[in-house]
């Protein structure tokens, strides 16, 4: 089945291929769309796709997510091509911040990961921004409850670093 | 050529995004534990100068992470436009600054406090690209200041540009660097500064430039402008607008002075105002208006008007009227303004902001977006210098190496 859709071709030209999550779920995509991630569009490049891209690092949950983002973005990486298929920045938009708005932090930190290892500029700075955003109007106190970070200045250093800039904590 | 993604999306098993949405809030998950990605979430934080303190005081690695100065240069290129921290007022000459930020972002005056005795009367002349100039006439020496990081650099006038018929009429301070990918702020080990001064030579009526380079810490030869008539004074501090620094000058009249910085080149232009606009009583500056172009901005009874000095192809220049606002509109009173009671007190090209005062009361009105913001209320009515810096310098000198 893999090597039949890996075979497959559309009209335009576009080949397809299999992208496999570190628990063995099966995406099937064209080149086009995969190619947002660099990753894969080095490999593409590479010619080393043929038998499927095993993605070691990334769970099927987040890999759904992924091939949807790209999927809708699909687009805007081929600006010049067939603009039918693409779509209107307005559905990108809400798409994007309907993706980012319903995610919770673990899944916000996977997806930053999976864009990180999957080398995909837009989705890496669109979660990005999501996480840095939560953080806007945090005291460093919220900041560590939002994140689970552990406190790891002793009383006296953290009374130091509030006196450098003690104006930055008023609220 | 084309691709067919939503073909292939039904092919595809669509999933549910979220695998199981009445479950209970999951615990908190600490972010990635690696560097990089932790800088790239901090890079997208507010440029507000209250944000890299509070994430430096999260954790050590945040701290470190926050005052490496590799991370602190992509913050200031990610964002590119340095935030209006507040203004320098002219405090019976001496700077004092005042923030323009609501809390957690409102600097205290302490924070930037000059703390230099021999400069307890001096004359600031103006703030550009996160630098303070000041000139101390006593000493015959500018002061270059950067008070996000403290930097701080005397440079003394040499006599031939300051004595004998030579006399010292103002200056401006800019980075050194050309605009092009380079983002200003991070001190002076990162950032070359030029200070422009402006003289006056009593015996044969001209004015002349001079640059001094921090680079090479020495001054240019001097530039002169064509014989001027008597010289009353300078109205207003430099404005930059391209590549020409622009004064208001009073020479039978109002002129403008141009230094043209990439030709050096220095001018007495002709102001040819659009005279039935001006009243006795009306206050005006000069400002950046668009496409390049020289503006002026007179406050009068007529209102708040904006001119535009727009220079045809022949090389003619003529004012045009670009906008008039309402005072009472813009700064969101009751009732129109008295007109005596009004001033303009302070302008920065960059952001185009111009400070206001109605009786005490000082505003920050931005010309872009027509905003106006209350500041602070004042007895003493002084002109203000706005002030655009990235806290980024200070964050910078928390760093390991230091």
């Amino acid at each position: 089945m893999a090597a039949a859709a890996a075979e497959a071709t559309i009209d335009g030209g576009g080949k397809m291929i299999i992208l496999i999550s570190a628990d063995g779920k099966r995406f099937e995509v064209t080149e086009a769309v995969a190619s947002q991630s660099q990753l894969i569009s080095n490999m593409i490049e590479d010619d080393c796709t043929e038998n499927g891209v095993r993605l070691p690092n990334v769970d099927g949950d987040i890999l759904t997510m992924v091939v949807d983002y790209c999927n809708m973005h699909a687009g805007d990486a081929a600006a010049d091509g067939d603009t039918t298929k693409a779509s209107s920045t307005e559905e990108l938009k809400k798409f994007d911040a309907e993706l980012v708005q319903a995610l919770e932090n673990p899944v916000l930190f996977k997806l930053i990961l999976a864009a990180n290892f999957l080398n995909i500029k837009s989705l890496l700075d669109m979660t990005c921004q999501r996480v840095a955003d939560m953080m806007s109007g945090k005291t460093p106190e919220q900041m560590r409850e939002t994140f689970s970070i552990e406190n790891d200045f002793t009383p006296e250093e953290e009374a130091a670093i509030r006196q450098e800039n003690a104006w930055a904590f008023d609220d | 050529m084309s691709d067919h993604g939503d073909e292939m999306t039904c092919r595809r098993q669509r999933r549910r995004r979220r695998t199981s949405p009445a479950a209970p809030a999951p615990p908190p998950v600490p972010p990635p534990d690696n560097d990089d990605l932790i800088q790239e979430i901090l890079l997208r934080l507010s440029s507000h100068p209250s944000s890299l303190p509070r994430a430096s005081l999260v954790c050590k690695q945040w701290r470190r992470l926050v005052s490496d100065p590799a991370f602190l240069r992509r913050f200031r290129a990610r964002h590119r436009d340095p935030p209006l921290l507040g203004v320098f007022k002219d405090e019976l000459h001496h700077p004092v600054f005042r923030s323009v930020l609501d809390p957690p972002d409102l600097i205290p005056p302490d924070r930037f406090a000059l703390r230099l005795d021999d400069y307890r009367a001096a004359s600031l002349l103006g703030c550009r690209h996160g630098l303070v100039l000041i000139f101390n006439y006593n000493t015959c020496e500018f002061l270059v200041w950067d008070p996000v990081s403290g930097d701080r650099r005397r440079v003394a006038v040499p006599q031939e540009l300051d004595g004998g018929e030579r006399s010292v009429m103002n200056g401006a301070v800019l980075c050194a660097a050309g605009d092009d990918g380079h983002v200003h702020g991070g001190g002076f080990r990162s950032c070359h500064f030029k200070v422009v001064l402006i003289g006056a030579s009593k015996m044969d009526g001209r004015i002349f430039a001079s640059i001094y380079s921090s680079v090479t810490g020495e001054w240019g030869d001097a530039i002169f402008t064509g014989p001027v008539s008597t010289i009353y004074y300078f109205g207003s501090p430099a404005i930059l607008v391209g590549n020409s620094l622009y004064w208001l000058l009073s020479v039978w009249g109002p002129h403008i002075l141009e230094f043209n910085l990439e030709t050096s080149t220095l001018a007495v232009i002709d102001g040819n105002w659009p005279q039935m606009h001006f009243s006795s009583d009306c206050h005006y500056c000069i400002m950046r208006g668009e496409d390049g172009n020289v503006g002026l901005a007179i406050l009068s009874y007529r209102g708040f008007q904006m001119w535009e000095r727009k220079v045809t192809l022949g090389g003619a220049a003529k004012w045009v009227l670009w906008k008039t606002v309402k005072l009472h509109d813009i700064l969101g009173l009751s009732s129109a303004v008295q007109r005596e009671k009004t001033d303009i007190v302070g302008y920065s090209e960059d952001p185009n902001a111009f400070i206001l005062v109605v009786d005490t009361d000082f505003y920050m009105f931005q010309v872009d977006s027509m905003q106006s913001k209350k500041l602070f209320d004042c007895n003493v009515v002084t002109r203000c210098h706005p002030f655009t810096s990235f806290y980024t310098a200070a964050m910078e000198a928390i760093g390991p190496d230091e």
